[in-house]
């Protein structure tokens, strides 16, 4: 934990009520830079829209986010893209490739709409690729890979801009135990580079992998 | 801006099907529209052109033959600046193949002068027939071809510019072919007249002493043809805006509807695009650039296709002969199209903008959709 300082992330009585339900019940917690933070817990727990409210996909009912003291809840929508282009990087258990970019555009796609050249992004893209054994696979399209290849595509789309935060979300629950693998090591280095990951699942052995645990049931942190 | 064209342009490359079939909905529509608009203002430069003839001309048709020197007093009425007798009657014409029944004026050359002066033409017509646009169209005539009609024959020496007025159905040949016809030594008598007024205030005294003295079938008077013109031209120009309108409705429901349709087939893409930093006008422009390039081709591929190709053939079904609208009633269709092409447009951003701020990215990137 040495790598540890301070919060990039704070939640603070966040609650967000869909219907009747209460998804996420008074959350607050603080997440560290540099930290690999895993929240474990069922399905429909609110696993990912505690990720969507970080991400500012989502806004809470009640109580504040706040990204490096920031609070989000105060970014109007343009402010919040922004946020998440710089800022975030996120990976999606079914992967949300877009189906007509290849495999290079779609890691490109952050970099374009942040205004990078083309060129650039180009170049930056096969870096990722290569780094994440798919550079063969970069003209292809997201239907021609598998899973496995789809993951580690999104890992790099993840880290295209240079994120601060990776918002991880069930990100080996459609995969095989060596794909699982190579996707936390992938994720392990980006902490190890300095990045903070918070990790959503349901598979309580990849606590292995965080520096920190949250349990989340019924929309409750119970257990850290 | 940027990161939207480079995003629509990967789309169209992968969704090439779709967009050929949104351009041919649009094409189609842009016909309908463009046609009915094209009518619509052919009909009103008509209604206008021929009053701008009728200014200050007064059109008599008596109900006998007069000889001219009992018309010699229409000359001395308060208001008149000249008159041009004439012989009118209607022939069926023969021009190789082609057949069909024409009005046909007798009369001086110098009439045909003035009558083009009224519409700001400045021509010097040679020989001695001279075509209407419409009547040369319709017999497929040319200068210097034969042409013969009724009991008379000759070379066409001129056909008309297209002056949008009646004088385009008029085939107007020289007193001197009728008088060769019928012999020097006859005596020559006239069924009309051509009136110019020195100004339209005179309108009403000259029409007056006209009835007195003469026995008149007809009389096209500048109120008269305004009036006439309107009440001819009513029905066509209500059709034309009833269907212009009806075009445009309809295009714009098409319009709106594969927007929206395309909108919710595309509403996870649109959703990764957000959690990726997007911002709402970078969605909604990856969202319509490519409806965009495809309405802006199908209205301009519409309007050359109604322009050049969908209204000579509507006209050769109809009257036999193609025939393209004046230049003018081109540039005012196109101005109109566009005028469609920008209400479809802010429609379409309107409806987009709203059903964009309204998406909630969340709801399409769980899992377990």
């Amino acid at each position: 934990m040495s790598a540890i300082n301070d919060n990039i992330v704070r939640l603070n009585n966040v609650t967000k009520i869909y219907g009747f339900r209460k998804i996420l019940d008074s959350i607050s917690m603080d997440v560290y830079r540099g930290e690999f933070l895993i929240v474990v817990g069922p399905s429909g727990s609110g696993k990912t829209t505690l990720l969507g409210i970080i991400a500012g996909l989502e806004s809470p009912d009640e109580g504040e986010v706040y990204f490096e003291g920031r609070c989000i809840g105060g970014m109007n929508v343009d402010e919040l893209a922004e946020y998440r282009n710089k800022h975030i990087g996120f990976i999606f258990q079914n992967y949300n490739l877009i189906p007509h970019l290849t495999a290079m555009e779609n890691v490109m796609l952050p970099m374009i709409i942040a205004g990078l050249k083309e060129n650039k992004a180009k170049r930056r893209a096969l870096t990722l690729l290569k780094q994440f054994g798919v550079k063969d696979k970069a003209m292809s399209y997201p239907n021609e890979l598998s899973g496995g290849e789809q993951q580690r595509v999104s890992v790099a789309r993840a880290l295209a801009n240079d994120p601060m935060l990776i918002l991880a979300d069930e990100p080996t629950a459609n995969l095989d135990r060596e794909n699982e693998e190579i996707i936390m090591e992938f994720l392990s280095r980006t902490v190890s580079e300095g990045r903070t990951v918070i990790l959503v699942t349901h598979k309580e052995y990849l606590c292995d992998y965080a520096s920190r645990v949250y349990r989340l049931v019924d929309g409750r942190l119970v257990g850290v | 801006m940027i990161s939207s064209w480079w995003y629509a342009r990967r789309y169209l490359s992968k969704r090439q099907r779709l967009v050929v079939a949104f351009l041919l909905i649009v094409v189609a529509v842009s016909v309908f529209v463009a046609f009915n608009f094209a009518y619509y203002y052919e009909v009103s430069y008509r209604n206008a052109r021929t009053r701008e003839l009728y200014s200050r001309l007064i059109k008599v048709f008596f109900e006998e033959y007069i000889v001219e020197s009992n018309l010699t007093a229409v000359g001395e009425l308060d208001g008149v600046k000249k008159y041009y007798p004439m012989i009118a009657n209607t022939y069926m014409a023969h021009h190789e193949d082609k057949s069909g029944y024409v009005p046909v004026e007798f009369c001086d050359r110098e009439l045909v002068v003035e009558l083009l002066k009224q519409l700001s033409f400045s021509l010097d017509p040679k020989g001695v027939i001279y075509a209407g646009y419409l009547v040369a169209l319709k017999l497929d005539l040319r200068e210097g071809e034969k042409l013969s009609f009724g009991p008379f024959s000759g070379v066409v020496g001129c056909v008309l510019p297209y002056t949008g007025s009646l004088l385009d159905t008029v085939l107007f040949v020289d007193l001197s072919v009728y008088i060769d016809y019928a012999g020097s030594e006859a005596n020559v008598s006239y069924n009309g007249l051509y009136i110019f007024l020195i100004s339209r205030d005179y309108e009403d005294s000259v029409v007056n002493a006209l009835y007195e003295r003469y026995r008149v079938r007809y009389i096209s008077s500048p109120s008269r043809v305004a009036e006439w013109v309107e009440k001819s031209n009513r029905l066509q120009l209500l059709s034309s805006m009833f269907f212009s309108f009806l075009a445009l409705l309809m295009g714009l429901g098409i319009i709106i509807l594969m927007v929206y349709r395309e909108y919710e087939g595309r509403k996870r893409e649109l959703s990764i695009l957000s959690a990726l930093g997007a911002k709402t006008n970078t969605i909604i422009s990856a969202l319509l650039i490519p409806l965009y390039i495809a309405l802006f081709s199908g209205l301009l591929v519409g309007s050359i296709l109604t322009f050049f190709l969908v209204i000579p053939y509507y006209h050769l079904f109809v009257y036999g002969y193609y025939r393209l609208f004046g230049i003018n009633t081109y540039v005012a269709t196109f101005f109109s199209v566009g005028l469609t092409l920008l209400v479809m447009l802010l429609a379409t951003v309107l409806v987009i903008k709203r059903k964009v701020k309204g998406l909630r990215p969340m709801e399409f990137l769980r899992a377990e959709l």
